[in-house]
């Protein structure tokens, strides 16, 4: 498959939040939910941000629509979308790493 | 039925929907619960027990978005109503949370673009009109008087809609500002 990563990438901190809490079909409610208890209350997607990336990422094929009942949508990861969070998550695993190494040589640093 | 609703007159800019959601707030706590609004700035509230609720005014997404309609319910908001293209959207506030319909800069943006394009498209009929009419042949037709009101009402409209459009073009710098950090 060809991605254009540098196209997709970074994520925004919403946008990485609504693939990762794809990992299972859900609606639009669910997901708020999910994405506020997974990322500690860290995260809060209000309904109008969610709904304008509900309609990009679908867009992008990143995301797809797996069912329709009353009104509410249930969307989940397209295998686009799974190597698109991969990416993402093994460039933010450099950045952790970078981040903890230069936060413990500064304290070593401090206490020396 | 005099003492169950109340209309007041309020003018607020098309960009003042921060100084809107305030207010329509404070009302509320005061027991006085919106109903409608129309275009020319009167207010009609229910009178009722008060509440301490937010509202938060989004700005498109038509009646015929039926899925964001559904989502914004499912997460607990009742829209209140609708007046040119406004949606007045209101929800109580538990655990001291103000919830918010936009979350990031870049939705926000969006909303003021849509905002922005409005305004835009009805100030162009009539500037449109005013740059194709001869006017040197108004003089002729028209008294001084009616001459001097309607140029007052055509440069008085444009500079509204131009202040509101110059107000809505800074709240999009400053939604967007923290993302080019």
């Amino acid at each position: 498959m060809d991605i254009d990563f540098a196209k997709l990438l970074p994520l925004s901190e919403a946008t990485y939040y609504v693939l990762a809490a794809l990992d299972e079909p859900l609606h639009g409610y669910a997901l708020m939910q999910k994405v506020e208890s997974m990322s500690q209350g860290n995260v809060v997607i209000g309904p109008g941000t969610l709904y304008g990336a509900f309609g990009t990422l679908e867009k992008q094929g990143l995301i797809e629509k797996v069912s329709e009942e009353e009104r509410r949508k249930t969307y989940a990861l397209t295998p686009k979308g799974r190597l698109v969070l991969a990416e993402q998550v093994r460039r933010l695993a450099i950045m952790v790493r970078n981040g903890q190494f230069a936060l413990s040589t500064e304290g070593k640093e401090a206490a020396a | 039925m005099n003492d169950v609703t109340v209309t007041k007159f309020k003018f607020f800019w098309a960009h003042q929907d921060q100084e809107q959601e305030a207010w329509l707030r404070a009302m509320a706590q005061q027991g006085l619960h919106l109903v409608s609004v129309n275009p020319f700035c009167f207010w009609t509230f229910r009178r009722g027990a008060p509440r301490d609720l937010v509202y938060r005014l989004d700005f498109g997404h038509g009646r015929t978005d039926d899925g964001f309609a559904q989502l914004m319910e499912d997460a607990g908001w009742t829209l209140a109503t609708t007046c040119t293209g406004w949606h007045y959207w209101s929800i109580p506030v538990t655990n001291c949370r103000e919830p918010e319909i936009f979350t990031d800069g870049a939705s926000k943006v969006k909303k003021f673009q849509r905002l922005l394009a409005l305004l835009v498209c009805s100030a162009l009929p009539a500037f449109i009109m005013v740059l194709t009419t001869d006017k040197g042949s108004l003089p002729s037709r028209l008294s001084l008087p009616s001459l001097v009101i309607l140029s007052g009402i055509y440069i008085g409209l444009f500079a509204m809609l131009g202040y509101s459009a110059l107000r809505l073009l800074l709240r999009i710098r400053a939604a967007r500002a923290p993302q080019q950090v």
